[in-house]
């Protein structure tokens, strides 16, 4: 703000808590000074140096909690099946390495970053020159919100686990606080992608908004012009009527103009002088031309009158005027496209990291639900899914974060089609040769500059991805969940069997292979063990 | 909201789904609309909180709501009434809120659209006959189902011999499955409209392209280019409003598509999986023959959508064929193009997946695979491991 030329208010002006937060907690390198004072996002190399550390740190600390919290794996690990430890060990990292894709990549994008909202705020203000306002209001409080439930998920999992499943008379599990620092850092971050693609989509709405304006101003503009000798076009309508050949047509034509707003009712009411309807006496053709002819006289005619006594104006009825207008909203409309593109590639890898993340975390979180549930143990780190409850709070709350990153791409990428379906619009409502020109050449161009979203090429993101995810977290959940019975009827199968047979040697062989039992071994031993059972 | 008109099949049918508190908006010949349509609101509320009453019951409660005799199957009975559940909320959720804005708009443009197009025709409307052939594939499809529907229950529940579960089962599940179905059928309705819409405006433009052909190879007129030109740019307006009316479909019942889409899908595959178990078991059963109607009921819808999308690029041919030297006519049907090309008539739920015939060979192809898992868990299912 204190800016000299303060023409719009820049949208980082919105993101203050978040950036405090953020730097804080060490998700963004940035100069805090220059933020402060300029809402600028700069290089800082004090940042960088204080946000390594904080990465250090971390990675420290949750090393320390699964050391501290694998003791009772390692105890366990012989009660637990196979695959359970496997998926247990394979997830343990997962969330440190989601949390260090991006911190490092906001290491490396920590200048780029800043020209992103610089790209913005020019945009801001090119809008702004076409009188089309973008309300940044919203922002503030849409990131405040999300702010509160992160912090409401994010204590409620970490609290009721701790209070429930940790045996917290012991000192070293307050380590257990480390274990939500991954998710928390890696929600903030998203939390910044998330608000700056919705105030894309914001832009995106208002160059629709400010085409539609165009379209209803020239709708009241054209009733408006034929609304003065409205009975005239009744009597002359019913004469017509009268004197043309097909009715069908006619008066089929004749309700749609008046349905259509009455585009053309003057010049139809002109045109009613009769001789000129006869034009061809062949047969067939009369159908077609059951309806009056328009001649161009007309048209210029109807540009005419508003000149006498403006009432009503509308930019489109100005061809010339309107398209250096049309040609700045579609330019503007391709930078935010880039801005968009740019976003995207700023945040693919930390994106493609929270999508593997959430889709692992999905499925080995209900799978081990359905270990607890059938009393099985189940690694210390993924202790939240004995609780069914606590299962469904963290299941929303991953889900949560994907979905709505997802549905937002996608609304995004809908606004920004919808800005052609909005320019034809004015061009058919305008019904002008020139600006049917302007409007073809830039629905073109528009067609060719479509925002996608994706994962760094991976996946696009979008809600058919969703589709194709939970069709993969089913599947694998039911293998998991064979794999899993298979496993048990084998210790059971074999459990049963030493009881029948109290030879000392069988016993001892089997609890031998009971103990380093291996799933393919387990499946053979069903195999052979069914029959007996 | 207020002002339309529809001719008689339409509003017996929308009467019925008044009924069932699917259709929130009073009729065009209502005295009070306001009032209406409040009573209406407060009808699909009492609906809404019996539904989720008898689910909830159903849920917890200890009688055999829920098949007890194994977990597995409790689980997957409870599935159902989840799901079930979800649908209805989805439904009653819709008409309460999103219907009202995106419905009416639909209702209204719909009226609008046939004032411009049939406007040919008798001013008085249709005849019941004309009206029965023009809606013969909604109503084929309401009617069928429904009596398919009951005959087979009726069927059902002379010939079954009941236990507790049974009887406890399908009389608290069956309107749930009555209410989901016919969600369906509206959904046909809808659809139906709109391609019928779209149908009549591709017959206009093969008129159109006949005119131009005859007007380029015999003879043309004075001022015949001009004419020409005009009509595209009507034919423009009706696909841009064509394409809005597809919009207010969409939104206004995006979240229903979905979650009836998902019901029937899960019932067709839960009870796919069970049949073949009472089979190798040997228990007679016969309820799974109620499946049957489920099962029609996805084609129908998709086979609807499918054909209404197909028309669009059936369009765009048509309008390339006009045949024409002159520049600004040529360069209206560019526009024209160019808008089919913006404006696409996609119907998808919420952008999830497209409705056309492809999804029904991935839902065939999912309901295989997960036989093919579950038939393989079937020796294992002996009650003591899960």
């Amino acid at each position: 703000m204190s800016q000299p030329t303060p023409i719009v208010q820049p949208l980082l002006l919105q993101f203050q808590q978040l950036f405090f937060l953020s730097k804080l907690v060490g998700v963004l390198p940035q100069d805090l000074a220059k933020f402060r004072f300029k809402n600028v996002l700069e290089k800082s190399r004090n940042g960088m140096i204080y946000m390594l550390g904080m990465l250090m740190l971390y990675i420290v600390l949750y090393n320390l909690l699964i050391y501290s919290f694998g003791e009772e794996d390692r105890s366990l690990k012989a009660t637990q099946s196979t695959l359970t430890f496997v998926i247990g060990l394979f997830l343990t990292y997962i969330g440190l390495i989601m949390m260090v894709t991006d911190q490092v990549t906001a290491l490396f994008n920590q200048g780029r970053l800043g020209d992103l909202y610089e790209r913005i705020r020019v945009v801001d203000e090119r809008l702004y020159r076409e009188q089309c306002l973008v309300d940044n209001s919203t922002i503030a409080k849409r990131i405040r919100i999300m702010l509160l439930m992160t912090f409401v998920f994010e204590l409620f999992i970490l609290l009721s686990t701790y209070v429930k499943l940790v045996d917290y008379t012991q000192l070293l599990s307050l380590l257990w606080i480390v274990s939500a620092i991954p998710t928390f850092i890696n929600t903030l971050d998203k939390i910044w992608f998330a608000v700056s693609l919705y105030a894309l989509k914001e832009r995106f709405e208002a160059i629709n908004a400010t085409l539609e304006d165009l379209v209803t101003e020239h709708e009241k503009f054209l009733t408006w012009l034929n609304g003065d000798d409205h009975n005239n076009s009744i009597e002359d309508h019913a004469a017509e009527e009268s004197a043309s050949q097909p009715p069908q047509y006619d008066s089929n034509l004749e309700y749609l103009y008046k349905e259509l707003g009455g585009i053309d009712v003057g010049s139809l009411r002109g045109s009613g002088s009769k001789g000129k309807n006869k034009v061809a006496p062949i047969a067939h053709s009369m159908n077609s031309f059951g309806e009056s002819i328009q001649s161009p006289r007309k048209l210029q005619q109807s540009n005419a009158t508003p000149m006498i006594n403006m009432a009503h104006e509308s930019e489109l009825s100005n061809a010339t005027k309107v398209e250096e207008k049309l040609n700045n909203l579609c330019q503007v409309h391709d930078e935010i496209c880039e801005i968009g593109k740019a976003m995207n590639g700023l945040w693919s890898y930390p994106i493609l990291s929270l999508m593997a993340y959430g889709f692992l975390i999905f499925t080995a979180q209900l799978y081990f639900l359905y270990c607890a549930t059938r009393a099985q143990s189940i690694p210390s780190l993924f202790r939240s899914a004995k609780s069914p409850f606590i299962t469904v709070v963290v299941l929303i709350y991953t889900s949560g974060k994907c979905i709505y990153l997802i549905y937002l791409s996608w609304k995004t990428s809908l606004a920004s089609k919808r800005t052609g379906i909005s320019l034809h619009k004015c061009g058919v409502v305008a019904d002008d040769n020139l600006l049917y020109e302007i409007v073809n050449h830039l629905s073109l161009k528009l067609l060719n500059h479509s925002v996608d979203f994706s994962a760094c090429g991976f996946f696009t993101l979008d809600m058919e991805t969703l589709y194709g995810v939970s069709g993969g977290i089913t599947s694998y959940l039911i293998i998991l969940i064979q794999f899993n019975l298979a496993a048990q009827q084998a210790k059971d199968a074999i459990n049963s069997f030493n009881s029948f047979n109290d030879t000392a040697g069988l016993v001892g062989a089997a609890t031998e292979f009971g103990n380093e039992s291996s799933s393919l071994f387990d499946l053979v031993t069903t195999t052979m063990m069914t029959p007996l059972n | 909201m207020r002002d339309y008109r529809i001719d008689q099949v339409l509003h017996f049918s929308l009467r019925c789904y008044q009924l069932m508190g699917m259709h929130g908006l009073p009729l065009p010949c209502d005295a009070h609309p306001r009032r209406k349509a409040r009573l209406l609101h407060v009808w699909t509320g009492c609906l809404l909180m019996g539904f989720s009453g008898v689910a909830y019951m159903c849920l917890t409660s200890d009688d055999e709501f829920l098949y007890k005799g194994d977990d597995f199957s409790c689980f997957n009975d409870a599935m159902k009434f989840g799901f079930a559940e979800m649908a209805i909320l989805g439904i009653y959720w819709e008409t309460l809120s999103s219907q009202r804005a995106y419905l009416g708009r639909f209702w209204q443009l719909y009226e609008a659209l046939a004032a411009t197009q049939t406007a040919t025709t008798t001013p008085s409307g249709l005849t019941l006959r004309q009206q029965l052939v023009q809606h013969w594939r909604f109503l084929a499809i309401f009617y069928g189902t429904f009596l398919l529907e009951l005959a087979l229950l009726c069927v059902y529940v002379a010939l079954q011999e009941g236990s507790r579960h049974l009887v406890l089962f399908w009389i608290t599940f069956q309107p749930f499955i009555l209410v989901v179905h016919l969600r369906n059928t509206q959904f046909v309705l809808h659809m139906d409209l709109l391609r019928q819409k779209l149908l009549q405006l591709e017959c206009e433009l093969i008129l159109l392209v006949e005119y131009s052909s005859f007007a380029n190879s015999s003879a043309s007129f004075f001022g015949f280019n001009e004419y020409l030109r005009r009509r595209v740019r009507e034919m423009q307006m009706i696909y841009a409003r064509i394409h809005e009316l597809c919009t207010c479909y969409r939104r206004g019942f995006s979240y229903s598509m979905l979650t009836v889409l998902l019901m029937i899908y899960i019932r067709i595959t839960v009870d796919c999986y069970f049949f073949l178990y009472t089979k190798l078991s040997n228990i007679t059963n016969l309820d799974y023959y109620l499946l049957l109607p489920a099962v029609l009921h996805i084609p129908a819808f998709l086979y609807t959508c499918q054909s209404f999308m197909q028309i669009v690029p059936r369009i765009a041919y048509r309008l390339h064929n006009i045949a024409t030297s002159c520049s600004p006519v040529s360069l209206q049907i560019q526009n024209f193009s160019l808008q089919i090309l913006h404006e696409q008539m996609r119907i998808d739920c919420m952008g999830i997946v497209i409705l056309d015939n492809h999804l029904l060979t991935q839902i065939a192809y999912a309901v295989c695979t997960y036989m093919i898992f579950t038939v393989q868990l079937m020796p294992k299912l002996n009650g003591a491991y899960l």
